[in-house]
């Protein structure tokens, strides 16, 4: 039985060259290639869906449709009518993810979505963006968000380190329960697929519970995909709007 | 453009046939339009009526209460850490141990309160809506 971690394992792909950039190893990855068949599917999704564009929407169409309406929805309840200017990037942020849950459940692949340095970066990408974002709406009363209204002064030095924590820990927390499901599923599902060889005829019963799973995984990728995708709104929300 | 889909193909087509040509390269069926508007009210009517009729059933509380109790966990326990780790290493950087980690270890776990007070305010003001 083959080790249930080993499909986390990133390594270099051999028909490209390895890079070197000033002393690190940046070659190109199994996981950049899974971030780049993401890229591309999504992109052929969408290709797919709206090569005909009719006044009613046929099937594909409305499939492209829908899902374009129903993150914009998540973008205006819960970030408001000024995040609505914002929605291209929540957008493009519930794909990726969502492809590189779904890409990860099919045989032979690897899930990005299940490593801290992928995920952990689009955070990064989410609060460094949302700082950005609320600065520019906010001016300096961006620094509000570490001193709330209504608090006395002389307890500016406790709460301004508690709300930087805070407001630090939310990415973190986002990427730790992302990682945490992926990983977990695909754990479970290796080691419930490694029973089905070895109990002969018995395998039956394994196979029935990975098979139901799969099932229970794919809607778990995509609601993990789109619990991303809300508290990005609602900290994108936070940002921006004053309380 | 707007103005042209409001008059009908034919007449379109009648004054301005390199236009007509344009708009069915543009892949804007224009032709069934009207037909496809009327079958789509008498689809959402017949969907009205069906849905009116037997209830939906949400049966999804298992999956929401796990769904709320892991994200008070990793909340809470993720501003522990991040307050401890930040506190580590500006004691590091600023040689003034330990006193920085303790102080940011306790501003971490108020953190995690206030994650879970907040978190838990904003449920209790869904509910109420």
């Amino acid at each position: 039985m083959a080790n249930p971690l080993d499909q986390f394992i990133i390594k270099p792909i051999e028909a490209f060259k390895p890079i070197e950039i000033a002393g690190y190893d940046v070659s190109f990855t199994n996981s950049s290639l899974y971030m780049c068949l993401a890229v591309i599917s999504i992109v052929l999704l969408f290709a797919f869906c709206l090569r005909k564009k009719e006044l009613v929407p046929g099937k594909a169409q409305l499939f492209g449709e829908g899902l374009y309406a129903f993150i914009k929805n998540t973008v205006k309840e819960n970030a408001g009518h000024k995040g609505e200017k914002y929605f291209p990037f929540i957008f493009s942020l519930f794909l990726f993810v969502a492809f590189g849950n779904i890409l990860g459940l099919t045989p032979y692949s690897f899930t990005f979505t299940s490593h801290l340095a992928a995920v952990g970066g689009l955070a990064l990408i989410g609060l460094a963006f949302n700082m950005i974002v609320g600065i520019k709406n906010r001016k300096f009363g961006y620094l509000r968000v570490f001193m709330p209204k209504g608090i006395p002064w002389p307890l500016a030095p406790l709460i301004v380190p508690i709300e930087m924590i805070s407001l630090l820990s939310k990415p973190f927390s986002l990427t730790v329960r992302l990682i945490a499901n992926m990983t977990v599923g695909h754990i479970m599902l290796k080691i419930i697929a490694g029973f089905i060889v070895v109990l002969g005829v018995g395998g039956i019963v394994p196979l029935t519970f990975s098979s139901l799973i799969v099932i229970f995984e794919i809607f778990i990728s995509l609601l993990q995909a789109y619990i991303f995708t809300i508290l990005s709104c609602i900290y994108l929300g936070d940002a921006i709007n004053e309380h | 453009m707007k103005t042209l889909q409001k008059s009908s193909t034919r007449q379109i087509a009648n004054k301005h046939p390199i236009l007509a040509i344009y708009l069915r390269s543009c892949n804007i069926n224009m032709r069934n339009e009207k037909r496809d508007i009327d079958e789509l009210a008498d689809r959402i009517k017949k969907l009205d009526k069906s849905n009116n009729t037997d209830e939906k059933k949400t049966n999804d509380g298992i999956i929401a209460g796990a769904r709320i109790g892991t994200r008070l966990v990793v909340d809470f326990l993720s501003a522990i850490l991040i307050g401890a780790a930040m506190g580590y290493f500006l004691d590091e950087t600023l040689n003034t141990k330990p006193f920085l980690f303790i102080f940011l270890l306790l501003a971490g776990a108020g953190a995690g309160f206030l994650n879970i007070y907040r978190f838990l305010k904003s449920l209790e003001e869904k509910k109420e809506k």
